[in-house]
């Protein structure tokens, strides 16, 4: 198995550099593009969500993030130095998509969907923790392309 | 992201490449804001190039599709990745935006109104 640990400050310019990190590990994953952008999106959602709602925009905090990649399973840890959030309250959350029309408020909707369980925690340290696991699909093998016999002709 | 405008005739063309994401979506609605302001627009938002979207990103498209509303225009997105509109059936966005396979079908809607 395969861990990243990365810790981000809250900040707006720790989005393009997290983003850039978080693709360059997932591309590394044997799956398919649409598999990858899930990832991508359930990572993205997290550290979204840690920044906006976790650390409430405090620059004086600070986002941890936990990659582990098996052949199996994409795991993903985010913690924040916020609160948290009740088990209770995050099911009425994921069980209610917004409306279509809303602007915002679906992006921990979409990790729900996309992942194959989630879990809400706080670690050790007291920081709240979400983490999202998925399983990885495996992509499908093309089937290999048979060369040409050279004809006698060419030869 | 990178934005790039086309006018056809009364059609207007955003050409979307990249992340649409929580940096890019001031950017969208930015620029579209004109677009979006005349009476009667017709916009088509190709999507071919758009390899990564989030809740900010259809957040801003959401956002972009009132706007349009308000001014008595219609918006068509053309060119989805497979993945990507799934995210749209996700978030059940496929239910509120015209969602065309090319800008040609889009072009013949609108002409059709």
């Amino acid at each position: 198995m395969l861990k990243y640990a990365f810790r981000f400050p809250n900040e707006d310019s720790a989005f393009t550099i997290s983003d850039d990190i978080f693709g360059r590990v997932i591309d590394t994953i044997d799956t398919d593009i649409a598999e990858r952008h899930k990832m991508k999106l359930i990572v993205s959602e997290l550290f979204m969500n840690a920044y906006l709602h976790g650390n409430n925009r405090d620059n004086s905090k600070s986002i941890d993030v936990e990659m582990e990649i098996d052949s199996e399973l994409f795991v993903v840890t985010v913690k924040d130095e916020g609160g948290g959030i009740a088990k209770e309250r995050f099911k009425e959350m994921v069980a209610s998509i917004s409306a279509p029309e809303d602007e915002s408020g679906r992006g921990i909707t979409i990790v729900q969907r996309i992942s194959d369980k989630i879990q809400l925690f706080k670690d050790s340290d007291d920081k709240f923790c979400i983490k999202a696991t998925k399983k990885i699909k495996k992509q499908a093998k093309q089937p290999k392309k048979r060369k040409k016999k050279k004809s006698l002709e060419a030869v | 992201m990178n934005i790039s405008k086309i006018a056809d005739g009364d059609i207007d063309i955003l050409c979307l490449e990249g992340r649409l994401d929580l940096a890019s979506a001031s950017k969208l609605k930015e620029i579209s804001r004109d677009i979006v302001s005349k009476k009667n627009c017709k916009l088509i938002l190709n999507m071919e190039s758009v390899d990564f979207i989030n809740s900010s990103g259809l957040g801003a498209l959401v956002s972009i599709l009132k706007d349009t509303r308000s001014s008595r225009g219609s918006i068509k997105i053309t060119n989805l990745a497979p993945y990507v509109k799934e995210i749209f059936d996700i978030t059940q966005l496929s239910n509120i935006f015209d969602i065309c396979d090319t800008d040609e079908l889009a072009k013949s809607k609108f002409a059709a109104r």
